[in-house]
C-alpha cells in the first residue's frame, strides 16, 4: 500500500479512537505504533515502545515540567494566591472594574510562578470569584476575569506548554520563555481594557468597592513578599542569567515548600493533595509526549509531512494565508479536541510547514501557546469555562461563555497582532541572545 | 529497495545537508534506481541522539549516523581518538582510524554492523568564559565532561566535571556560569551559538570526537549484488576521507566567521606550554592504555597511523 | 473486588508519594548545587547523572496513580451526546486500550534493561551502572499495568452492572493547561 494511504488512515483512525474517548496521548502511541509497523515492520515498531519511553523519562529538559508543577501546587496550598490577590486588590480594588481588573492582574502574578492554566483558574475560582460575587459583580464579568485570567498560567512563563512545546519541536526553553514577556504583558493590558469596556458599558455589572484606607493597603502589598521573592528569584534567576531554566525550577521547589512548610500549610491531606495534583499532570504530559513522538515517526516515515510541504510550496500561496489557515483549522479542531490535543497531534505536519516558509519556530511556539489559551475558555471544550461552572453550579455556563466575550475579542486581536508583528515576540530574545 | 537513513541533526546542518545527503544521492544513481536511500534529518526517525545506534539494532533505520561517545562502553576501542594531542586534523584522524579498522585491529560492536564510515571530528580545543592558559588554571572549573576518556585527567587537574549537557544547552550552561569552559570545536561552537558566551579558546588539539556511519549488517547482506557496489563504492575508505575533509573545511570556515562576529581571544600556546599541558594530561593516555587489552599496541598503531595519515595529506 | 480496587489505589496512591519525595530530593540536590556554585565555587559532582536515572524512577512512579485516577486527557464529545449504556462500553473500551498499551510498554521495558545490563551502559560522570535505576522504573511500569487491570476490570463491571459502582473520584484541577 502507498505509505501515504496509510498516514492518511492512520489519521483517521487516530481522531475514530480519540472521539471513543480514548485518551489522546494513548490513541497516537498505539496508531503511531500500528502504522509505524505497516511500513517498516512490527519489530521495529514495537522497540519504539520502549526507546521513547525511556528517552522521555530520562530527558533534563522534560524535567523541568514536575519541578514547575510541583511548584505551583505547594504555592498555592501556601496561600501565596491570596497574598498575590489582595496585594493587587489594595492596588486596583477601588478603581472601575477594579476586582475584576485585580483578578486580571493577580493571575498574572501568579502565572510567574504557576506553570499551569487549569490551577490557575482553580485557585482564582477559589480566591477571586466569592469577592467578587459579594460586592455584587455579574456573574458573568466576574467568571469570565477568572477564566479568561486563568490562560495567563500558561502565557506567563514559565508555562508547561511552552517546555512541552519546547521538547517536541527542539527548541529553547529560554528563549520561549523570554519571548513570551511582550506577549505576555500584552495580555494583561489588553484583558484590562476589556473589563474597563465592560464595566464602561454596563456600570451595574461592576460595581465600585471603597477604596481600603492607606495603612491596610500597605499592609496587603507587604504581605505579598513571599509570592515576590518566588518570582524573583524564579524568573529573575532565569532571565539575568544566574540560573538554567531547571536549576530554577528547582530552586522555586525548595523555597515553595519552605513556605509550606513555615506557614504551617503541609499536613498529611494538603501533602497528599499536592503531590496527586502535581503528579497525575506530570504522567499525562509524559504519555502525551511518548504518544506524540511515536506518532510523528510514523508520519515521517510515510514521507507524509514532506508530501505537505512540497504541496504547500507548490501552491505557492502568501506565507500569512498558510499561516491564518493554520490557525482557523486550530480553532476549527478547538471545537473537538482540546487545543494542546490539536497541538501535538498536528504537530509533525505543522511543524515543517512553518520551517519551510522561513518562519521562526520561537515565534510560533508563542502563538501555539497564545491559541491554546484561547482554546481554554472558548466553547464547546472551554477547560476554564467547565472547571468554574463544576466549582459553582448556580453560575450557569452559558452565562460565563456570554462572560468571556470581551476577553475572547481582547484575545484575538492580540492574536492578529503577535501574528502580523513578529518582532514583538522576537525582538528580546534576539536581543538577549 | 527503500534505505532509511537517520541524522539527529538538522537537514540544514554541515554533516547532514553536505555530506550525507550527497552520499545518499551519489549511491542511489550507482545502484541503476534498485536503492533508494532516504535521509530522515532533524531526528524525525529518532530524536534522541544517544538512542540512533539502537535505531539500527532495532531496525528502526537502515543507517544512521552515530557518535559513540552518547553510550560509554560501545565501540569502546574508538574511544582513542579522544586523547589529547594525538588527532591533529579530521582528514587525519578519519584516514588513519579507518586504516586501524580495515587492519582488523577494532573488534567486539565494529563486528556487528556494516561499517560506511568510520571518522574523527576535528579536534577539540578548549572553549572557555574564564582565562585559562596553565593547567593550573582549572583548578576548581566547571568544565562539561567530554565523555569518560578524559574524566581522569580534568580530575587530576582538580577541575569539576558536569555531565548531562547536551550541545543544544551548552550556550545556557556557559551563559549561567554552570560550566566554565567545554572542549569543542568551531563548527559546534558556531551551531549552538557558543561564540556568544565564550570569551578564550585555547588553540590545542585535546581529544577529537569519534564517529560512524553504522548500517544493519542483516539489511546489507540481503541487497543484491549490485545494491551492495553501490553502497560499497561510496563507503570505507572514500567516505572516511571526503568526511574528514569535508569536517575540517567547515571547522576553518565557521572559525573565521565566529571570530569575526564575537570578541573572544585566542590563545596560541608556545612549546613551553604545550609541554605542561601534555603533562598534565597525560594521565588520560595512561589510563587509557591500562584500560584496555592490547592497549598500548593499539596506541602505538594508531599513533603510528596518525604520521602516516599526516604525512600524506 | 472493591477491595483490591481500594488497595491497588492506595498502591497508586504511595508510589506517587514515593516518586515525588525524589522529586523534592532532587530539587534540594540542585539547590545546593547552586548554592554551592555560587557561595564557594564547589559545585556537587554529578548532579545531572543522579537526575537522569532518579527521574526515571520519578515518572514511572507517578503513572500507576494517573491511570488510577483516568488523568489523560480525553475528549468526551461523543459520550455527552450518548446514552450511560453506550457511555459505559466507551470507558471499557478506553480502558482495554489504555491496558493494552501500557502492558506493551511494560513488557518492552525488560529487555530494554537487559540490554543496559549487557552492554553496560553507565551515566556519564559518576559512572554508576543505569540498569538498576531502569529495572525500578520497570517494575513501576508493571505495578502501572496492574492498575490499569483494575480499572479496566471495574469498567467492565459497572457496564454490566450500571454505572453506580464506579467510585473513582474524577478531580480535574491537575490538567497542565
Ligand atoms: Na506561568
Ligand atoms: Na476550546
Amino acid at each position: 500500500m502507498d505509505p501515504l494511504i496509510i498516514a492518511l488512515i492512520g489519521c483517521a483512525a487516530m481522531m475514530g479512537l480519540i472521539l471513543l474517548h480514548v485518551p489522546i496521548g494513548i490513541s497516537m502511541a498505539l496508531v503511531g505504533v500500528a502504522g509505524f509497523a505497516q511500513v517498516v515492520g512490527w519489530g521495529p515498531a514495537i522497540s519504539l515502545l520502549a526507546s521513547e519511553p525511556a528517552s522521555a523519562m530520562s530527558s533534563l529538559d522534560l524535567a523541568v515540567i514536575p519541578l514547575f508543577m510541583l511548584m505551583g501546587s505547594l504555592a498555592a496550598a501556601s496561600g501565596l494566591a491570596s497574598d498575590v490577590y489582595d496585594m493587587t486588590n489594595a492596588l486596583f480594588g477601588h478603581r472601575r472594574g477594579g476586582l475584576a481588573t485585580t483578578t486580571v492582574v493577580a493571575s498574572a502574578g501568579f502565572g510567574a510562578i504557576c506553570g499551569s492554566g487549569v490551577a490557575t483558574t482553580a485557585t482564582f475560582g477559589r480566591v477571586a470569584m466569592p469577592e467578587m460575587l459579594a460586592r455584587g459583580y455579574h456573574p458573568g464579568l466576574a467568571s469570565g476575569a477568572v477564566a479568561a485570567g486563568g490562560t495567563l498560567g500558561i502565557i506567563v512563563p514559565p508555562s508547561a506548554m511552552m517546555i512541552l512545546y519546547s521538547v517536541l519541536t527542539e527548541q529553547s526553553v529560554l528563549q520561549l520563555f523570554t519571548a513570551a514577556i511582550i506577549p505576555a504583558l500584552l495580555a494583561v493590558l489588553f484583558y484590562a481594557i476589556a473589563v474597563q469596556v465592560t464595566a464602561w458599558r454596563n456600570p451595574e455589572a461592576a460595581p465600585r468597592s471603597e477604596k481600603l484606607p492607606f495603612k491596610d493597603r500597605m499592609a496587603a502589598i507587604g504581605r505579598a513578599w513571599g509570592v515576590i521573592l518566588l518570582a524573583v528569584v524564579v524568573l529573575g534567576g532565569i532571565y539575568s542569567g544566574i540560573f538554567t531554566v531547571n536549576e530554577a525550577a528547582a530552586v522555586g521547589v525548595v523555597i515553595a515548600f519552605l513556605f509550606a512548610l513555615l506557614r504551617r500549610r503541609l499536613n498529611r491531606a494538603t501533602f497528599l493533595q499536592v503531590m496527586a495534583e502535581a503528579s497525575g499532570s506530570t504522567a499525562m504530559i509524559y504519555i502525551m509526549v511518548f504518544g506524540a513522538t511515536i506518532f510523528s515517526y510514523f508520519i515521517s516515515v510515510t514521507g507524509g509531512a514532506s508530501f505537505i510541504v512540497g504541496a504547500i510550496s507548490d501552491a505557492s500561496v502568501h506565507p500569512l494565508i498558510v499561516i491564518f489557515g493554520i490557525l482557523l483549522l486550530y480553532i476549527f479542531l478547538g471545537a473537538f479536541f482540546d487545543e494542546v490535543a490539536a497541538m501535538v497531534i498536528t504537530l509533525p505536519f505543522v511543524i515543517p510547514v512553518i520551517q519551510g516558509l522561513g518562519y521562526d519556530l520561537v515565534w510560533w511556539g508563542i502563538i501555539n501557546v497564545v491559541v491554546i489559551g484561547i482554546g481554554m475558555i472558548t466553547p464547546p471544550i472551554g477547560i476554564n469555562v467547565m472547571l468554574l461552572n463544576s466549582m459553582y453550579r448556580d453560575v450557569k455556563i452559558t452565562t460565563i461563555y456570554r462572560g468571556i466575550v470581551p476577553f475572547l475579542v481582547a484575545d484575538l486581536v492580540r492574536l492578529t497582532i503577535l501574528v502580523l508583528f513578529p518582532a514583538l515576540t522576537l525582538w528580546l530574545p534576539r536581543m538577549l541572545g | 529497495e527503500i534505505l532509511r537513513f537517520s541524522s539527529f541533526e538538522p537537514p540544514v546542518a554541515h554533516v547532514t545537508k553536505n555530506i550525507l545527503t550527497p552520499w545518499a544521492e551519489n549511491v542511489n544513481a550507482a545502484s541503476g534506481g534498485e536503492l533508494d536511500v532516504q535521509i530522515f534529518p532533524g531526528g524525525t526517525l529518532g530524536r534522541n541522539p544517544a538512542q540512533q545506534l539502537k535505531l539500527v539494532e532495532d531496525g528502526v533505520a537502515d543507517i544512521a549516523w552515530v557518535i559513540p561517545g552518547y553510550t560509554p562502553g560501545r565501540f569502546d576501542q574508538g574511544t582513542i581518538g579522544e586523547l589529547p594531542f594525538l588527532v591533529p586534523s579530521a582528514t587525519a584522524g578519519s584516514d588513519a582510524i579507518w586504516s586501524m579498522y580495515e587492519q582488523g585491529l577494532l573488534g567486539g560492536d565494529y563486528e556487528n554492523f556494516k561499517l560506511i564510515g568510520v571518522m574523527m571530528s576535528s579536534p577539540n580545543a578548549l572553549a572557555s568564559a574564564a582565562e585559562i592558559r596553565n593547567p593550573a588554571d582549572m583548578k576548581g572549573l566547571n568544565l562539561r565532561a567530554p565523555g569518560p576518556t578524559m574524566l581522569g585527567a580534568i580530575d587530576a587537574l582538580g577541575a569539576v566535571p558536569v555531565g548531562g549537557i547536551t550541545a543544544p544547552g551548552l550556550a545556557e550552561a556557559m551563559s549561567r556560569g554552570l560550566i566554565s569552559g567545554t572542549f569543542t570545536q568551531f563548527g559546534a561552537i558556531e551551531t549552538f551559538r557558543v561564540g556568544e558566551t565564550m570569551s578564550y579558546y585555547l588553540d590545542m588539539p585535546l581529544g577529537a570526537t569519534p564517529m560512524l556511519i553504522v548500517m544493519n549488517q542483516t539489511k546489507y547482506n540481503g541487497l543484491s549484488d549490485e545494491a551492495k557496489a553501490a553502497i560499497d563504492q561510496y563507503s570505507g575508505r572514500v567516505f572516511s576521507d571526503t568526511f574528514g575533509q569535508s569536517f575540517d573545511q567547515n571547522v576553518a570556515e565557521a572559525r573565521e566567521r565566529v571570530l569575526a562576529a564575537n570578541d573572544i581571544t585566542v590563545i596560541e600556546p608556545d612549546d613551553a606550554m604545550t609541554k605542561e599541558w601534555e603533562d598534565a594530561l597525560a594521565v588520560s593516555t595512561t589510563e587509557w592504555i591500562a584500560g584496555h587489552d592490547n592497549g598500548q599496541a593499539l596506541y602505538d598503531a594508531f599513533a603510528a597511523a596518525i604520521a602516516k595519515a599526516s604525512a600524506a595529506n | 473486588m472493591q477491595l483490591i480496587w481500594n488497595r491497588s489505589q492506595a498502591l497508586a496512591r504511595a508510589l506517587t508519594l514515593i516518586g515525588f519525595t525524589g522529586l523534592l530530593v532532587l530539587a534540594l540536590m540542585t539547590t545546593s548545587d547552586v548554592l554551592m556554585r555560587w557561595l564557594f565555587q564547589a559545585p556537587l559532582q554529578g548532579v545531572n547523572d543522579v537526575i537522569s536515572v532518579v527521574m526515571a524512577v520519578v515518572i514511572s512512579a507517578c503513572i500507576p496513580a494517573n491511570l488510577a485516577m483516568k488523568q489523560n486527557i480525553r475528549v468526551e464529545v461523543f459520550g455527552a451526546v450518548a446514552g450511560p449504556r453506550l457511555k459505559a462500553a466507551l470507558e471499557a473500551f478506553s480502558s482495554l486500550l489504555t491496558f493494552i498499551l501500557i502492558a506493551l510498554i511494560a513488557w518492552q521495558f525488560v529487555s530494554y534493561v537487559t540490554s543496559l545490563k549487557v552492554n553496560g551502559d553507565r551515566t556519564w560522570v559518576l559512572g554508576w551502572q543505569v540498569w538498576p535505576w531502569w529495572s525500578a522504573a520497570t517494575a513501576m511500569l508493571w505495578l502501572a499495568a496492574f492498575v490499569q487491570a483494575m480499572v479496566l476490570i471495574t469498567d467492565i463491571a459497572s457496564l454490566f452492572s450500571g454505572p453506580d459502582v464506579d467510585a473513582r473520584a474524577n478531580d480535574d484541577t491537575s490538567s497542565p493547561l
